[in-house]
């Protein structure tokens, strides 16, 4: 098992309230695996993806990668995890605007001590057919070509687990499925396990398994 | 929804950058406010006391005595209920019966003068049972620095007389009674002194009542007597005159106070515009739904105009009751340079302007940012990444014009000098253009300073690059900040300087006086006896300046045209008499500037003119040039000469000097006084003084030590009120410093979530953040330190006519204050933004 959740909840505060979005989730993620979370909008999707990923913390429960608690890892450790195990891909892509499209897929490297993040990126960027926009800022390229970027820069330092997060949300339908298809290539290439949110069925389908979110529980 | 519901909502919707922008703009204001009260409070008590001040309506003065044919032709155009009175008014040394002496300034008064506001004593003694009698009243310090107490004997020239009573309350004081302290006494007394001599120097006054005119008529008779009186040498002044006369170094004050007023306000309008343009971009999106929804974009900018006029108008109210605050202060401070105590008094004139102003401000800073909505388009909603598109093209660039006119205006108004207003914004202008200029590529040197394969530094250095405008809107307004902060410390140190003598050794103990011709060489004896040289002895003699280039000089305009503070000072070099001296070499602290200092001594046989060497300053502002033919008229001798040279004095060497130098061999028979300086050790420093006065009665003595002393007092004074007014500036730069800092961090928040979840550590996000702040801080510091030296380098060369001088401790103080301070703000901002998940970061 590369990733496991048990009995995790998260809540957020909204003023005297309490919002429940998850509400004991467990799963388990087998290494190499594909795996689509579906489910309607509030359902708890992108919140179990960020804890997943290590982006924030649960409210109570636990997430195991390769048998180590999360809960029990040091702010370092996290860190570290987000740095070298895992690559997520964003709907809204997360570019720095200020970054050209070789400087944002080389970040990871870089954060890595890569001395060789240049070459790599610009590799990869060849590899996802982005060699002749390398040195364009993102307000200079398209959207289909931003997620390429973004998702070059998920892979580029071969992290062992990949999260998508409706990837294919802010692109039109052609654009939608090169992407898709981009994606599922180098996964299959790469060997790497991912987990693919996504409200779209179809896309969904593609994955080895599917988990199917509603209210914050699996269903 | 109404207008001022939704401008509520708008409001309330993003209240901190509304928090920010009004304080950053009430800062600003407050300095100008607080100048602009203290500037009313000294015009609202000049004009309440100014007849006091005067004694009189109207004053008719020269340096020689008023002769009764010019007194009887104005005395025949006034109202048979006129009434007159002779003042004259000098200097001399007096001492008590134990062996002490002082400078006084005696006036000496008759008839009813004066005819408004009473000289009070001690004793309630009236004016009239002074015209009566053969004695004098003192000022309480001249007791207390003879040892005296009331009814001993002062003697005054050749007479010991009572002094019956000390004056409390005197309405005509001015600085010079602070300089050397008064005595009073009647005309017929100072007659008995015998201290008028043929040629000393005495100020003749004939004071004017004429009742029941109003200021116009007064203005009228004042033109009337012009006309009827053209010779130069008199002047003709009315009580308002000389109310602002005697207010003049309060109104001086205040002006170069004004100055760092606008320093502070400069700052302000350049926080706000970089608050203004980091709002706009961060609110893209909002515009965009606004024109979805078919707002036009005039709407949106009416609006956006009317919003930041009433931020502009809030911010004016903030500032107008910090000001409150202030002025009293100020006051306090102006007060040791005004002869009277000046009153606060803050008008409605004054808030509704300060009003007017923030809401002008305001829209014209604002407008330049605001008025480029109309590039946006609502397609940027259907964008995955959009930014702002600011355009900056010519048009834009001219939509600044507004607020660089407006605050052109106000450095003219605050300065009252096109000179120095003048060049206070140009050099501002300047400024900004040279960090706009080399900041930004400054920046880019630096940053291939280190090697690039520090993470932290590389992501700092990209960022700052690649960030232009924003950087360079940093670099600027730390720039400016750093630049206005460390101003004012080197104009004061300059000033300073040039008052305390930077060789003490050479300035000389005594400054003498009213030495007759018939008295240089007993003087020169009686001294050597004492093996007491005489540093430097110069003739003086009073001329009058009838014809430049043969066109007769003529007097100048009234005063109560509107007039800038070089006009003034035109006027009254044009309405006096002028002393000439002649001497064959250069002194210690001279220099010529152009053309040659005198060949020789003038050949009276040679068809040339005697040559005639000018200060520059001083030919500036009577507008003289070289070769120019001067006649001057000497005791009814009419001399001219050719102008050959002009020169700049070192005035603080304290030696005597001459505006105009006659060659050798042209006036050595006109009538003449010297003056003379010598050196005393500090010892017998008291006993020669009181000796030369035993002596030499009518020669009067100034010490050097002392005045300078006492320079040195007005400047600290003046210090004080120049530090609060620094303070304000100080904390107005880095309150901007602040809101950039601040800005600039929240607008990373994005950035720093996407590190995060990229798996930076802190430690590298937030040296990365330090170094560009660090980088930007020290670029910007060492910028504005350079400007500042400059600036200080254009004033004192242009304006003081001085030596800059520089100092290193406060720009060493700001770049450490300004350092930790941008670090802590850093510090803190990430402080805050690392307890926050990296997913509430990128979503914010």
């Amino acid at each position: 098992m590369i990733l496991q959740t048990t009995n995790l909840s998260m809540s957020y505060q909204q003023g005297e309230n309490s919002l429940q979005v998850l509400n004991d989730i467990q799963i388990q993620f087998s290494e190499g695996e594909t795996v689509s979370i579906t489910g309607t909008s509030g359902s708890g999707k992108t919140t179990l993806l960020s804890l997943l990923a290590g982006l924030e913390s649960p409210t109570s429960g636990d997430i195991k990668f390769q048998d180590k608690s999360l809960a029990s890892m040091s702010l370092e450790e996290i860190t570290k995890y987000r740095a070298k195990d895992i690559g997520i891909i964003f709907q809204q892509f997360h570019l720095l605007p200020h970054l050209t499209a070789l400087e944002n897929a080389a970040l990871p490297l870089e954060i890595n001590g890569d001395p060789n993040a240049e070459e790599k990126a610009k590799e990869f960027l060849t590899h996802v057919k982005l060699d002749h926009r390398m040195h364009h800022f993102p307000n200079q390229l398209s959207g289909g070509e931003c997620q390429r970027v973004a998702i070059a820069r998920a892979f580029v330092h071969s992290p062992k687990l990949i999260f998508a997060d409706e990837p294919t949300g802010n692109l039109d339908q052609g654009t939608s499925n090169s992407i898709m298809e981009l994606l599922f290539n180098l996964i299959d290439q790469y060997k790497m396990t991912f987990i693919l949110i996504t409200h779209d069925l179809e896309l969904a389908a593609r994955c080895e398994r599917t988990i199917h979110l509603k209210a914050g529980k699996v269903q | 929804m109404s207008l001022f519901s939704f401008l509520k909502k708008d409001i309330i919707g993003k209240l901190s950058f509304v928090r920010l922008f009004i304080l950053n703009l009430a800062l600003g204001l407050t300095s100008l406010i607080a100048i602009e009260g203290l500037g009313g409070s000294i015009r609202n008590t000049i004009s309440q006391r100014s007849k006091a001040i005067l004694g009189a309506d109207l004053t008719v003065s020269a340096r020689r005595p008023i002769s009764e044919s010019e007194l009887q032709k104005v005395v025949e155009t006034l109202p048979e209920n006129a009434k007159y009175a002779h003042v004259k008014e000098l200097y001399s040394m007096v001492r008590g019966e134990k062996p002490n002496s002082r400078m006084v300034q005696i006036k000496a008064i008759s008839g009813d003068f004066p005819f408004y506001g009473t000289i009070k004593t001690e004793k309630n003694g009236e004016a009239a049972t002074i015209k009566n009698k053969q004695i004098i009243w003192a000022y309480p310090e001249i007791l207390f620095q003879l040892g005296l107490e009331v009814n001993n004997k002062l003697k005054v020239g050749d007479m010991w007389l009572d002094i019956a009573d000390v004056v409390n309350d005197d309405p005509s004081a001015a600085i010079s009674t602070q300089m050397a302290p008064r005595i009073f006494m009647s005309i017929d007394t100072l007659k008995k002194t015998g201290l008028i001599k043929q040629r000393s120097i005495v100020r003749h006054k004939i004071h004017f009542h004429i009742p029941n005119t109003t200021e116009d008529e007064l203005e009228t008779i004042k033109d009337q007597f012009n006309i009827l009186l053209p010779d130069p040498d008199i002047r003709i002044s009315t009580h308002k005159d000389s109310g602002e006369q005697t207010a003049r170094l309060a109104n001086y004050f205040n002006d170069f106070l004004g100055l760092t007023a606008l320093s502070a306000l400069f700052l302000s309008i350049i926080g706000a515009c970089y608050l203004i343009r980091s709002f706009l971009a961060s609110k893209i999106h909002d515009l965009a739904i606004f024109l979805s929804l078919g707002l036009s974009h005039t709407k949106i900018l009416r609006f956006y105009l009317i919003e930041v006029a009433l931020l502009g108008v809030v911010s004016a109210l903030i500032a107008t009751i910090l000001s409150w605050v202030l002025i009293p202060l100020l006051i306090n401070l102006t007060n040791e340079f005004s002869p009277f105590p000046l009153e606060f008094s803050i008008t409605y004139g004054t808030i509704a302007l300060a009003l007017a102003a923030g809401a002008l401000t305001s829209v014209f800073l604002c407008y330049p940012f605001l008025s480029q909505i109309k590039f946006l388009n609502p397609n940027i909603l259907l964008k995955e990444k959009s930014e702002f598109p600011f355009q900056w093209k010519l048009k834009q660039v001219l939509s600044f014009i507004p607020i660089l006119v407006m605050f052109f205006i106000l450095c003219l108004i605050q300065a009252k000098s096109l000179k120095t207003g003048g060049l206070f914004f140009g050099l501002l202008f300047l400024s900004s253009v040279l960090l706009i200029f080399f900041g930004f590529p400054t920046l880019k040197i630096f940053s291939q300073f280190k090697s690039s394969s520090a993470l932290s530094w590389k992501w700092a250095v990209r960022f700052l690059l690649r960030h232009k405008i924003s950087t360079t809107t940093s670099l600027m307004a730390i720039g400016l900040g750093v630049l206005l902060i460390n101003f004012i410390p080197q104009v004061k140190t300059t000033l300073t300087t040039e008052f305390e003598s930077p060789n003490k050794s050479k300035v000389p103990s005594f400054f003498l006086f009213d030495i007759q011709s018939d008295q240089m060489q007993p003087l020169e004896s009686f001294l050597e006896k004492k093996d007491i040289p005489i540093n430097i002895a110069a003739p003086m003699i009073r001329a009058k300046l009838i014809s430049v280039n043969d066109i007769a000089f003529e007097k100048g305009k009234s005063s109560n045209e509107a007039m800038t503070r070089e006009e003034e000072r035109e006027r009254r070099m044009r309405n006096r008499g002028f002393n000439l001296s002649f001497r064959g070499e250069l002194l210690n602290g001279e220099e010529i500037l152009k053309g040659r200092f005198f060949k020789g001594t003038w050949d009276e046989a040679s068809s040339k003119l005697p040559e005639i060497s000018i200060v520059e300053s001083f030919a500036k502002r009577l507008d003289i040039k070289m070769n120019d033919k001067l006649k001057f008229l000497i005791q009814g001798l009419e001399i001219e000469g050719v102008v050959t040279s002009f020169r700049k004095v070192k005035w603080n060497t304290f030696n005597p000097n001459f505006f105009i130098l006659f060659q050798p061999g042209v006036l050595e028979f006109a009538p003449k006084t010297h003056l003379a300086t010598i050196k005393v050790n500090k010892q017998s420093r008291n006993m020669v003084q009181n000796e030369i006065v035993n002596t030499f009665p009518n020669v009067s003595i100034i010490d050097v030590t002392r005045l300078i002393e006492k320079i040195a007092y007005y400047i600290d004074q003046m210090g004080d009120a120049l530090r609060w007014m620094a303070a304000l500036c100080i904390l107005c730069g880095l309150f901007v410093i602040f809101s950039i800092s601040y800005f600039q961090s929240n607008k990373n928040i994005n950035q720093i979530g996407l590190y995060k979840a990229l798996g930076a550590n802190n430690q590298t996000i937030r040296s990365s953040f330090s170094l560009q702040t660090l980088l930007v801080t020290i670029i910007a510091s060492l910028f504005g330190i350079l400007l500042s030296f400059l600036l200080n380098f254009c004033f004192a060369y242009f304006i003081f006519d001085s030596i800059p001088q520089f100092e290193w401790e406060t720009p060493l103080v700001t770049l450490v204050i300004l350092i930790i301070l941008t670090q802590a703000i850093s510090f803190f901002t990430l402080r805050k933004l690392f307890k926050i998940s990296p997913r509430t970061l990128i979503n914010s």
